[in-house]
């Protein structure tokens, strides 16, 4: 694996956990979904594509999805799965860092838990 | 969906049904995304590759894609699980979302095995018990620790 596809795969992790938490970021500027009903979520919808953070987000995703075929079409499938497995690690970094969730010990434990088990799946 | 769930848990208190709710969420999308995907694989199988990599054959190649019925369906479920998605997201924390929705794999497996008889590895089941207890130990988290 040579330095282009190290920065491929960075970009898979970093754009894509990026962009996840840029989505949740425009969605707490926008609020909770109190009521679960049609209207409430598509009032939802209508805000959320309103924010910044939103489009932010849908851009470093698609920057992640096409760093992902660039990767794959250069390295074998099996390189996919440390850029799934470590998602969740740095997600949950990016959580807690970027949006100020609290990671609790029970939380991080069971991540990490995730995280070998995905592994473990995508290779078996 | 949203119809019946607003009825759902109508004796549980604020935080449990918070928390009922945000599992059925969970559930629900992990399911979408998966048909999802089983629909676009199962259209992708049959269209194969495209014939030549030239401007003319990858365009009847897209519009091949495009006029399979399984694509659709399999983007309106992708749309109906981005829903759901949002909908969680905005009440619950992404890191509790995030490794809870590895139950997928799970359910995945599961599937694959008791309906489809696949064969699946040890290795693979071990993996399954492995997100399993993760999940189970994430989902006795807060799901919110942020205020609104």
């Amino acid at each position: 694996m040579n330095l282009l596809s190290t920065i491929y795969l960075a970009l898979v992790v970093l754009a894509g956990t990026g962009g996840h938490l840029a989505t949740k970021q425009a969605l707490r500027r926008v609020g909770e979904v109190k009521r679960l009903r049609p209207g409430p979520i598509l009032r939802m919808l209508a805000r959320v594509m309103r924010q910044p953070w939103f489009w932010t987000g849908i851009v470093l995703m698609t920057i992640s999805f096409f760093s992902l075929l660039a990767l794959l079409a250069r390295e074998p499938l099996s390189l996919a799965v440390p850029a799934t497995a470590l998602s969740y690690v740095v997600g949950t970094f990016g959580a807690r860092w970027l949006l100020g969730e609290q990671v609790s010990p029970a939380r991080w434990l069971g991540v990490l838990l995730v995280c070998a088990g995905v592994t473990l799946v995508s290779l078996g | 969906m949203p119809m019946p769930m607003r009825t759902a848990f109508p004796h549980a208190s604020r935080p449990v049904r918070l928390r009922l709710r945000t599992y059925a969420f969970i559930l629900a999308l992990v399911m979408f995304s998966s048909v999802g995907n089983l629909f676009l694989s199962l259209a992708m199988k049959r269209i194969g590759d495209p014939h030549a990599w030239t401007a003319t054959a990858l365009f009847e190649h897209l519009l091949r894609i495009l006029s399979s019925g399984n694509i659709w369906i399999g983007i309106a479920f992708q749309l109906l699980f981005f829903v759901c998605y949002l909908t969680v997201l905005s009440w619950a924390d992404f890191s509790f979302v995030k490794p809870s929705m590895a139950i997928g794999y799970a359910l995945v497996t599961l599937l694959g095995a008791l309906v489809l008889g696949e064969p699946v590895s040890l290795l693979r089941w071990f993996g399954v018990a492995l997100i399993c207890s993760g999940v189970a130990l994430v989902a006795r988290t807060d799901v919110r620790t942020t205020p609104s």
